[in-house]
């Protein structure tokens, strides 16, 4: 941290400090994705109709 | 997950992300070139705070459209001689401007056509269109002198006169696009951009080829279209609160002229292409395109080039290449959406959300240029007293009494600046949020649905102001 503290803005680290908000938020939502997918697979064609229109057709995927 | 849940884990995410390193480098007090109190890029991770906890607010507080037919109301009549008494203000500082560019000094900073042109024009019209309204309608030379041809083709032909073309359609506002990037190619990557008798010549042959326009297509047909500035600056004056039309102003909520935005053929290439073009303008002064930018013109010129030739190539193909990273970030966002519901096709999509990138192009233009704006657009008070920018007799101050005048670097201090910057990239921003959210629950008819389906614009908003913010940090650095 105080390594990071000292970068101030000349260092091109600090450049890389401008990706790190992006970084997390889409690890974020590609990780909240990834469960939702999971969850829904695990639900298979039974579960709560949750009105997506992303819940599989078929019932493959059901365990 | 249930949707709160997931929206926490997003929002939080985020929060901590900017909590983490905030104490250390905080309490260090790093100084940089503006004196700020903590590190620039500290501001990129706020500014993708306050994004995130916009996001959550509207997903909770904002469960209907409002912004989809706002309600408008007359507030003033407007005297209908103001039309062509602001035709006739645009005709005359187009003439000046032409015959500044011609007849007068070669020194570009004394002369009036390049301020005029590059910062009066391009970057204050801008400005003035998102709070007052679409002012470069009344005043566009092209247009007027146009309406000023037809109606005196109309005396004098009357019902003989043959009826305009019909614009084609599929053509929509491909050409204003393709008018932007010339611009753009013009001012970014040419050597010669500055030289106002260059400058002269450019706007005169812009006037034939929209005069020709609209002879054959029709004035309002061609400006809606075809006129590359009457359509940029008509994309920003759908954010202002006012509209104007002929005989009346009405008031509308700010950025309830964008939903009703045609999105017809060309539009999002209109609205990529600003963001794109200012995108490469930031990032041509940083140090990443200035340790580049030699080594590809050095590639360049291997193959037979002169150096000049071989530098503008390298400009070129650089501002290209940006114009493509920035419409790749959007189409990512739009196929993201797609991933929540296959109802639309990702083109669809595209083209329902067009609008939204309206305010994030404003707030790119603000944050690159509003220093610009502030201390070169002083220059029309000693430029308009002495346009040609001529040698003055000891005691002579010219037309106005302010040709010596000068520019004052101390009215606005650089954090000032810094501070415009940042602000006009996380209002900009979140005003993208609220257009795309109020569009996506009219879409997918539930604010849960439109909240999942925002996720992945989300993220494209926030690569868009940190993108935003490293650019304005590594010009400043």
């Amino acid at each position: 941290m105080t390594v990071l503290a000292h970068l101030g803005t000349d260092h091109w680290w600090a450049s890389l400090l401008y990706l790190m908000p992006v970084l997390i938020v889409v690890a974020g939502i590609g990780f909240t994705s990834w469960r939702d997918k999971r969850r829904e697979a695990a639900e298979g064609p039974d579960g709560p109709d949750d009105g997506s229109a992303t819940t599989p057709p078929d019932s493959s995927e059901a365990p | 997950m249930s949707h709160r849940s997931r929206l926490a884990t997003v929002a939080g995410a985020a929060i901590l992300s900017g909590l983490f390193f905030v104490p250390d480098a905080s309490a260090h007090g790093i100084v940089g070139v503006q004196d700020l109190p903590i590190p620039r890029w500290l501001f990129g991770w706020a500014a993708s705070i306050v994004l995130v906890v916009s996001f959550v607010g509207l997903a909770v507080m904002w469960p209907k459209p409002k912004l989809q037919e706002p309600r408008e109301r007359r507030l003033a009549p407007v005297p209908r001689i103001l039309d062509p008494l602001f035709g006739l203000f645009g005709v005359f500082i187009f003439f000046v401007t032409v015959y500044a560019g011609l007849a007068g000094t070669d020194v570009d900073s004394a002369n009036l056509a390049p301020t005029m042109v590059y910062v009066i024009v391009w970057v204050g019209a801008v400005f003035v269109a998102i709070l007052f309204g679409d002012w470069w309608k009344a005043v566009s030379p092209w247009r007027a002198l146009g309406r000023f041809g037809g109606w005196v083709a109309q005396r004098i032909g009357g019902d003989a006169l043959p009826a305009p073309l019909p614009y084609p359609e599929r053509l929509g506002r491909w050409p204003a696009a393709i008018g932007l990037v010339g611009f753009a190619w013009v001012e970014l990557v040419w050597t010669r951009h500055t030289e106002p008798s260059v400058i002269a010549v450019l706007l005169i042959v812009y006037a034939i080829v929209m005069l020709v326009g609209m002879s054959l297509y029709g004035v309002e047909a061609w400006t809606r279209n075809a006129d590359a500035f009457g359509v940029y600056f008509g994309l920003f004056a759908r954010m202002s609160p006012l509209r104007w039309e002929r005989g009346a102003v009405f008031g509308r909520p700010p950025l309830g002229g964008l939903p009703s935005l045609d999105p017809r053929a060309g539009t999002l290439a209109v609205m990529l292409v600003a963001i794109g073009t200012t995108t490469f303008d930031g990032f041509s002064q940083g140090p990443v395109w200035n340790d580049l930018a030699p080594k590809l013109t050095d590639l360049i010129a291997d193959l037979g080039f002169s150096q000049a030739t071989a530098l503008q190539i390298a400009f070129t193909i650089g501002l290209l290449l940006v114009i493509g990273v920035v419409t790749g970030l959007f189409w990512l966002g739009i196929n993201g959406m797609k991933t929540v519901s296959t109802q639309y096709s990702a083109h669809e999509l595209a083209r329902m959300f067009a609008h939204t990138l309206v305010p994030i192009a404003a707030a790119y233009v603000v944050a690159h240029y509003f220093s610009l704006l502030a201390y070169q657009g002083q220059a029309l008070a000693y430029l308009a007293s002495n346009p040609l920018g001529d040698v003055l007799a000891p005691g002579d101050t010219g037309i106005f009494g302010t040709a010596g005048w000068t520019i004052d670097y101390g009215w606005v201090g650089a954090n000032a600046i810094w501070y415009v910057q940042v602000a006009a990239l996380v209002i900009g921003h979140v005003c993208g949020l609220i257009l795309a959210h109020d569009r996506a629950i009219s879409v997918y008819g539930n604010a849960r649905e439109a909240t999942r389906s925002q996720y992945w614009m989300l993220a494209v908003m926030v690569a868009f102001t940190s993108l935003g913010l490293w650019l304005l940090s590594a010009a400043n650095a």
